[in-house]
Order: structure tokens, then sequence, then C-alpha cells
């Protein structure tokens, strides 16, 4: 047997590995604890550079199981960014060098997602990505009940891996392969009765890692109890990778769109609808990131290489908003998580107010800001594809969802009598990190034909 | 394609058959007279001492969790050992890099105490 192995393709998985490995090391001797900081951050800057050496090999494939595209790479640069911005926001909060061995570690299996087109090691992958995920939550001590919300993020995964492991069975057994691509080329002629239920199966799976509305329940139960680091990792990275999954997925095989259709329409509904009776900041961040999801998908029904680019510019534009977003709401001391704690923010802190504020606008759409192109794009595939009934869902919600973004802006504005306040002494990294990612997104929305760059990078060269 | 299917049927029909075949006989042809010492919980036809629900340390649930793992490791190598002399120097260095990681780990374990069971030798 002769296995064909360059270093280079798995240097981007060698270097998360390896820093783990010493990060662990670090941990033994309580002097060395704070390499773990250390370690994270040059092994995430080492990942970097070997994913960019990528891009004069792909697409290629690499250990028999993993496809190296454009879409990889891209999605692995978008992602070590995340994961630089995450581990930004929490230095000195995590103290323990484990915690920094076991986030690169959530990233290993995150970034070998991305290039999976094998259902098996798509699946071990997830779990990877999954169960490391929910050990890193459990450490913090901030938030209401984060061992509660741990728990219970754990045990609906879980539940979600069994429906996840029971579609893949099936369409094994349908297809008698597990290359997505295989399977794409099985079916395509007459779909059976055990590959559209395996489909649906798994679907269900990835649906209640995305918390897709029917499956959103746990999200505003776990986002409420715990602490900002871990939102801001749910809410961006978890979503990342289940909409790169779908986008893998529907890239080989029929997709199922009147069901994605009816699925987008009624995540972002609900989710908006839910978000405007929200009066703790946490279930608001959460319901509202519910409904970003419902827009993502509306991009992925175009099932053309332009809804990919729209999804692309969308992930882009969610993805930091939502970082920078985070980072302001982290440096505040807040009592109940109440929105009332906003009220005359301006006054005590003009410029969080001001930061907070751009923000919202993005995450809203309005014109000038990133959000308002990102939603464009989304539509224009919606219009193009014919979904009308969806475009005008799409467009109603954005209109509700202005209605809670600007009437946190008015409180923070023209009411009185708020306590939130930031305690200066702590919150410098937090502090940098949210000017670096709004200085980019200030500089996105200003050269927009830099985003289409980048967004078009992604569909470069898919395998 | 639903033919294949057939004998899991049939398997499975056998299987609730059976078990639910055994409660319903044992129901209908039992005399079902109650008594103190049928309600007992049942231990091999001694009294009970205690409580059925214990508490134990949390360690022999980790050198259990300890066990497993290295367990299943273990089993890889036999795998390893098959395809080892065709594939020659490169699934040396990859089993290598493994023993290396499981190594890390287990030094990882002794040093935070996990095998620690709270016993002193030899003092």
């Amino acid at each position: 047997m002769n296995v064909d192995i360059s270093l280079n393709l798995l240097l981007p998985l060698i270097w998360p590995g390896l820093f783990s490995m010493l990060c662990f090391v670090a941990a033994l001797q309580p002097a060395l604890s704070a390499l773990g900081t250390v370690f994270y951050f040059v092994g995430l800057v080492f990942t970097l550079h070997a994913l960019a050496g990528l891009w004069s090999l792909v697409p290629c494939e690499a250990l028999g199981s993993m496809y190296y595209d454009s879409l990889f790479v891209w999605g692995g640069i978008m992602l070590t960014t995340l994961f630089i911005v995450i581990g930004a926001l929490n230095v000195g909060r995590m103290k323990q060098a484990e915690r920094w061995g076991l986030l690169l570690l959530v990233f290993l299996g995150a970034l070998v997602i991305l290039a999976a087109k094998d259902l098996l090691l798509l699946f071990v992958a997830l779990e990877m990505f999954f169960i490391l995920l929910v050990l890193w939550m459990a450490f913090f001590e901030e938030g209401d009940h984060p061992i509660y919300a741990t728990v219970r993020l754990f045990l609906t995964g879980a539940f979600a891996a069994g429906f996840t492991v029971l579609g893949i069975s099936f369409l094994f057994g349908s297809a008698g392969s597990l290359n997505l691509a295989d399977i794409g080329r099985q079916v395509s002629d007459a779909p059976s009765f055990f590959y559209a239920f395996g489909l649906l199966m798994f679907l269900v799976g990835i649906f209640f890692k995305l918390s897709v509305v029917p499956f959103h329940h746990w999200a505003a139960e776990v986002y409420q109890d715990h602490a900002y680091p871990v939102i801001a990792m749910l809410a961006v990275v978890s979503k990342f990778i289940g909409i790169f999954i779908l986008m893998r997925v529907f890239f080989h095989l029929p997709m199922p769109r009147e069901l994605l259709v009816g699925i987008a329409a009624l995540t972002m509904t609900v989710g908006n609808v839910a978000a405007l009776v929200q009066q703790r900041v946490k279930r608001l961040l959460a319901f509202s990131s519910i409904a970003h999801v419902g827009f993502l998908l509306m991009a992925l029904v175009g099932g053309n290489l332009q809804g990919f680019q729209a999804m692309a510019t969308y992930l882009i534009y969610y993805t930091f908003t939502f970082m920078a977003i985070a980072g302001v709401l982290m440096l505040f001391r807040s009592q109940e998580d109440r929105i009332e704690e906003f009220d005359g923010l301006s006054g005590r802190h003009p410029y969080l107010a001001l930061t907070l504020t751009v923000c919202l606008l993005a995450l809203a759409g309005i014109p000038p800001t990133l959000g308002f192109i990102a939603k464009w794009k989304v539509f224009e595939v919606a219009y193009q594809t014919g979904q009308m009934g969806l475009l005008v869902v799409a467009i109603l919600n954005s209109l509700v969802a202005a209605y809670y973004y600007l009437a946190w802006i008015v409180r923070m504005y023209m009411k009185q009598g708020g306590t939130l306040y930031w305690p200066r002494e702590k919150g410098l990294p937090v502090l940098v990190t949210t000017i670096f990612i709004m200085v980019g997104l200030l500089a996105l929305s200003v050269y927009p034909e830099w985003l289409n760059q980048l967004s078009s990078l992604a569909i470069s060269n898919i395998l | 394609m639903v033919s294949q299917f057939v004998p899991i049927g049939l398997m499975i029909l056998c299987a609730i058959g059976f078990a639910g075949g055994t409660l319903l006989a044992s129901y209908l042809l039992g005399p079902g007279k109650a008594s103190i010492r049928k309600s007992m919980p049942y231990e091999c036809g001694l009294e009970p001492l205690q409580e059925g629900r214990g508490r134990y340390s949390i360690h022999f649930y980790m050198v259990a969790l300890m066990f497993i793992v290295f367990d299943i490791e273990a089993a890889f190598f036999f795998l390893w050992a098959l395809v080892v002399k065709s594939m020659g120097w490169f699934a040396v260095i990859e089993m290598a890099v493994f023993v290396v990681i499981l190594l890390v780990a287990y030094f990882y374990m002794i040093k935070k105490g996990v095998f620690d069971l709270g016993m002193e030798y030899g003092h």
C-alpha cells in the first residue's frame, strides 16, 4: 500500500494539535501556565500561515477523505481569525493553560469539518468539536448558571448527534458509500425512500446544532445562563460550521428546496418575533442569532455559486459584527442582564454607546453599514432564483428586526436611569480586540469591493 | 430494496414477541401473591444489608474511564500490526506520533493525581 502524503497538506492540522499538547504540558507546572496563552496564539498564527500556503495547491485530496478546495482554505482562514478573536477576548480571563489547549482542539475539530466530504470523518470531527466545546464551556464561572447551561447544551447536542448518525447510516445504506460525491452520483437518478429519510435525519441533527426553528428551544436557555465568550462561540463558530456543512452537503446532493424555504422563513420569523418581547440582553442576542441563521439559509436555498458567495459575504458580516457586540457587552458589569440597564448609556460611556450603536445598526441592516450590503446580496439571490414568497417574508422580517435593534439604541440615547457601567480596571484586551474588529468592519463597508473579492475567493475553486 | 430489510424486521418482531410473551405468560400463569419477602430486592437469597444507592469516590469513575480509553487505544495496535509491514516507515512514524500523544495524556493524568486514590503507601 502506498500512502502519498505531503507534509504541507497536513501542517494546518498538525500545528493546532501540537500546540494544544504543549498547552497541556504547560498546565502541569503552575509557573508555566501563563504559557498556555502564548502557545494558543502561536499555534493559530502558524496554522494561518500553513493555510495561506495551501492556496497554490488547491484543489487536492489529503488522506483519502479530506478535500482541500477554495471553500476549505477560505473557511479555514475565517475560522482561524475568529478563534484568534475569541482568544483575544479571553486573554486574562482564562488562567489555566488547559483551557487554551481545549480551545485549540475545538478549533482542530472545526477545521476538519470544513474539509470533510466523507460523512464518517464529518461525524467524528463534529463530535470532537462539540464535546471539547462543552468541556471548554464547563470551565467558565461567569454567567448565572454556567454548569447548568453546559449540561443542557450537552444533552441537547448528544440527542442531536443521535439523529445525525442515524441519518448517516441510512444514507450509507441507500447509496453504498459515505463519500458525498459518490452519494450524489448514486441518488441523482431516482432518490429512494431510505435516502430521503436518511437526509432528513441528518439535517435534523445539523439543524439542532444550528438552532434552526423548530429545533431552537435550547439556544435562549443556554445563552442566558452563560458568559459572553461562550455566547460568542455558540452564536458564531457553531453556526459557521453548521452552515458550512449544509453548503458542502447541498453542493453534492439534490436539495429539498421546499423544506429549506419553509425552515428559513419559519426561522427568521420566529427568531425576530420572539426577540421583540425579550427583556434580557442575552436572550435577545439568542433570538437575534436565530433570525440571522434564517437569512443564511435563504442564501443557501439559491443553491448556485452566487448563493454561496452571498452566504460567504453574510458570514463575514455576521460573525465579526456579533464578535464586536459580544466584546462591547463583555466590558460592562451588569446586575441582572436586563435591557433597562442600558438606559442613558450614552451619558456615562459615549464611545462605547457609539460602538454598540454601530454594531446594532449593522445587525439591523441599515444602509451605510456592512449589514445592508450582506442582506442585499442575499435578497438578490432569492430574487434571481424566483423565491418571491421567501423574499417578502425576509423583507418584512428586516423591518421587525429593525424595531428591536433601534429600540435598544433609543434606550441608550433618549432614556435615563440605567445602572450599567464599565469598571475600567479590567478589559483592556477586550477593548483593543473590539476596536480592531470595528476598524475592519468599517473598512469593508467603505470599500464593498474588498468584501466582494474576499467572498469570491471562497467559491473560486470548489471541489 | 425493501425486501432486504425483511430479516431485520423479523428479528425485531421475534425480539419483541419473546420479551413481551414471557412477561405476559408470567403475568397470566403466576399466582401473583405479594409478600414482604417477595417485594424485597433480590440479593442472591441474602437479606439486604443497606440501601442499594451508596455513594462512592469519584476516583473509581476516573480510573474506569481511563481504563476504557486506554483499552480502546490498545485495540488500534492490533490493526496497525496487520498492515505495518506493507506500509513501511510511514506506519511506524504514524504510530510513534500516536504513542507520544497517549504518553503526554498519561503523564498529564499522573501529574494531576487521577491515579492517586487517597491511599498512602509506605508511610
